[in-house]
């Protein structure tokens, strides 16, 4: 059997035993595992509209999860998408509400912003991880705290709407606001997908190039491999690895504003339902393969939209959060089994 | 005055999950495993902990059961970080999501089932009472510093464990089981986190609520690197973040610098931490063989 063709029948089997223990899980919980996946399939697929759920939920998805591969190509283990996602967010906000930006260029400059925003931020955990040996992990994960204070405290203060009585900020202006794709015709009801659903595919694409045609990607895939090869090879490993912060910190940022100028356009305290923690999955499940995250993002879009519908079956919806780590446990478990199968080449994988 | 003795026993109670935590990790990283689920097993703990307060009335008994939930969690951990020999960070960024997951259905469960409009015993004060007490659990994470201390640094299992983190191979070769050792310590970690969550759920409030943790488990993480892997060092770090916790939440409360929204506050701690790795990072130095697998010869 051809290896690809294996390695794929073997996470198919541990994702099989996954679901098997989900199954396992909603049955001991007093539903029935057969009404929840058809829940989930109906909240997912079951109309155009939900349909455009889905693939609202997996464009976020696919930037953030861009964002987790990227760094991970490069073995740096940015846990702070989210954080990088919500400081995008506030970024669109305040350029999209902004009275001194010349509308033409509003949307543009709200996207730019976003992920200049998310750059930054993650640069903050790139600066402390170069000059100061600070591990990307914990520096990623505090920085998400601040950074969900640091919305409570914009939607209460600078970014409050203008009537200052409810805690949000006001709509960003229209000129701002992504095109909707299916707006209502005569025969059928409008969805919510918007254009960045192909901002992100564009995204993909982008990081796809890079990493595989340029000395930027070859230098931050070399430096995953080994920093110390790497030094050795003469690439600069310290700003490789600022460098990959910021392109991670800015797909994250952009996902932020993405949701902003796409679907909610203004903020309210409680913003992301976690695109960037789900990110982790997303990436892991693709192997970090900029091709495989679209489709990974739509299977975790689909779990997500499909959700919705999961509380009428008896079984609440925090019952995603479950899937994905038993996704990732298959992934995991996957991953050790073909290093174990007879035929490997023993080549080094990034995590 | 912001200063006074109720401060001081708050910020001991404050301290206590953290520092359970701490000195778990302490060990944890000493014997070369990093786990970022920490988190995820304070949760368990904390739920499993008002489960079982209110089923039997006994707030010991809840502490024994959050204590196994904890070690049954780092199980799981073990199980794919060891023994498989997956990657630790990913390995524990799961266990967060699979706790996140399973106290979500499980206390949503539990509101509906036998919990309904109950609250828990809670852990009751062994010194003073009320705001101004100390219970059982603060008591034993400090009584747990000298102890872990020495156990580090002046017993033969101690330095069987700093070896295996160092350098494994030398430890294996001296007869050491590393990842049977590892294991054990990871399992021994959980329950400490388990402790830790229970301090949050029956310690410092009477309920569970979901991000009862607030992240915690990551802070922990942090005090074990400021306190330079050294179990008397994680304690003074663990005081000075819970110091940083009750003062922000006692400005609140006293209404200084009313003007200014109070996720300011609640940012301080957070950026505290960020802080204080900055400030010592770079110098402290971490276990050789962290996060490394092991693989026996």
């Amino acid at each position: 059997m051809p290896k690809p063709v294996r390695d794929a029948l073997l996470l198919l089997l541990c994702l099989a035993v996954g679901v098997g223990l989900i199954a396992a899980l909603v049955a001991g919980a007093g539903a029935s595992p057969v009404a929840v996946a058809a829940a989930l399939a109906k909240g997912a697929f079951g109309s155009r509209y939900n349909f455009g759920e889905t693939l609202i939920q997996a464009t976020p998805l696919v930037l953030t999860g861009l964002a987790v591969a990227v760094s991970f190509q490069c073995r740096l283990f940015n846990i702070g998408a989210e954080g990088q996602l919500l400081l995008g967010a506030m970024a669109a906000v305040a350029v999209g509400t902004s009275e001194s930006v010349p509308p033409n260029a509003k949307l543009v400059l709200c996207l730019l912003a976003g992920a200049g925003a998310g750059a930054a931020w993650a640069g903050i955990a790139a600066l402390l991880r170069v000059y100061r040996g600070v591990q990307e992990v914990l520096s990623t994960l505090l920085l998400n705290f601040v950074a969900v204070q640091l919305l409570a405290y914009a939607v209460r203060a600078p970014l409050q709407e203008a009537r200052h009585e409810l805690i949000q900020s006001d709509k960003i202006a229209i000129p701002a606001r992504l095109v909707l794709l299916q707006p209502a015709t005569l025969d059928l009801p409008a969805t919510r997908l918007h254009a960045g659903v192909f901002l992100a595919l564009l995204a993909a694409l982008f990081v796809w190039v890079f990493l595989r045609y340029t000395v930027g990607g070859f230098a931050l895939r070399t430096v995953g491999a080994g920093a110390g090869a790497a030094e050795l090879a003469g690439i600069p490993v310290r700003q490789t690895i600022v460098k990959t912060f910021l392109l991670s910190g800015a797909l994250a940022g952009l996902a932020g504003a993405v949701q902003v100028c796409g679907v909610t356009y203004f903020l309210g305290d409680r913003y992301s339902p976690g695109y960037g923690y789900t990110a982790i999955a997303v990436a892991l499940l693709a192997g970090n393969k900029p091709g495989w995250i679209i489709v990974s993002a739509l299977f975790f879009g689909a779990l997500t939209a499909g959700s919705a519908g999961v509380q009428t079956a008896g079984v609440s919806q925090v019952l995603i959060q479950v899937m994905q780590a038993v996704v990732l446990l298959a992934v995991l478990a996957a991953g050790y089994l073909r290093e174990k199968s007879p035929t490997n080449t023993g080549e080094a994988v990034a995590p | 005055m912001i200063l006074d003795a109720t401060v001081i026993t708050q910020t001991l109670a404050a301290a206590t999950p953290v520092l359970l935590v701490a000195t778990g990790a302490v060990f944890g990283e000493r014997v070369g495993v990093i786990n970022i689920g920490l988190e995820g097993l304070m949760v368990f703990g904390a739920l499993t902990a008002v489960v079982v307060s209110v089923a039997t009335g006994s707030p010991f008994l809840a502490l024994l059961a959050a204590a196994g939930a904890g070690v049954l969690g780092a199980a799981v951990f073990a199980a794919f970080a060891i023994w498989l020999k997956r990657d630790q960070v990913i390995v524990g960024t799961t266990i967060n999501f699979l706790a996140f997951g399973l106290t979500g259905v499980w206390y949503r469960a539990y509101l509906n089932g036998f919990g309904a409009g109950k609250t828990a015993t809670e852990l009751p004060d062994l010194i003073g009472q009320g705001a101004g007490g100390v219970d059982a659990l603060t008591l034993l994470a400090f009584a747990l510093v000298p102890a872990a201390h020495y156990l580090l640094f002046r017993t033969r299992l101690g330095l069987t464990i700093r070896a295996t983190g160092e350098v494994p191979e030398a430890a294996s070769a001296a007869g050491t089981q590393v990842n049977r050792l590892r294991a054990l310590v990871t399992l021994f970690v959980g329950g400490l986190c388990g402790l830790g969550g229970a301090a949050l759920s029956i310690g410092i409030a009477n309920s569970f609520t979901e991000g009862i943790t607030g992240g915690r488990g990551f802070v922990a993480l942090a005090v074990v690197v400021f306190g330079r892997w050294n179990p008397v060092g994680a304690m003074g770090a663990a005081l000075l973040f819970a110091a940083a916790d009750v003062l922000q939440f006692t400005l609140q409360a006293r209404n200084v610098w009313a003007g200014l929204p109070y996720p300011v506050f609640l940012a301080v701690p957070y950026v505290l931490t960020l802080v204080a790795l900055a400030v010592r990072g770079a110098k402290g130095k971490s276990p050789a063989a962290l996060g490394t697998a092991f693989e026996q010869g």
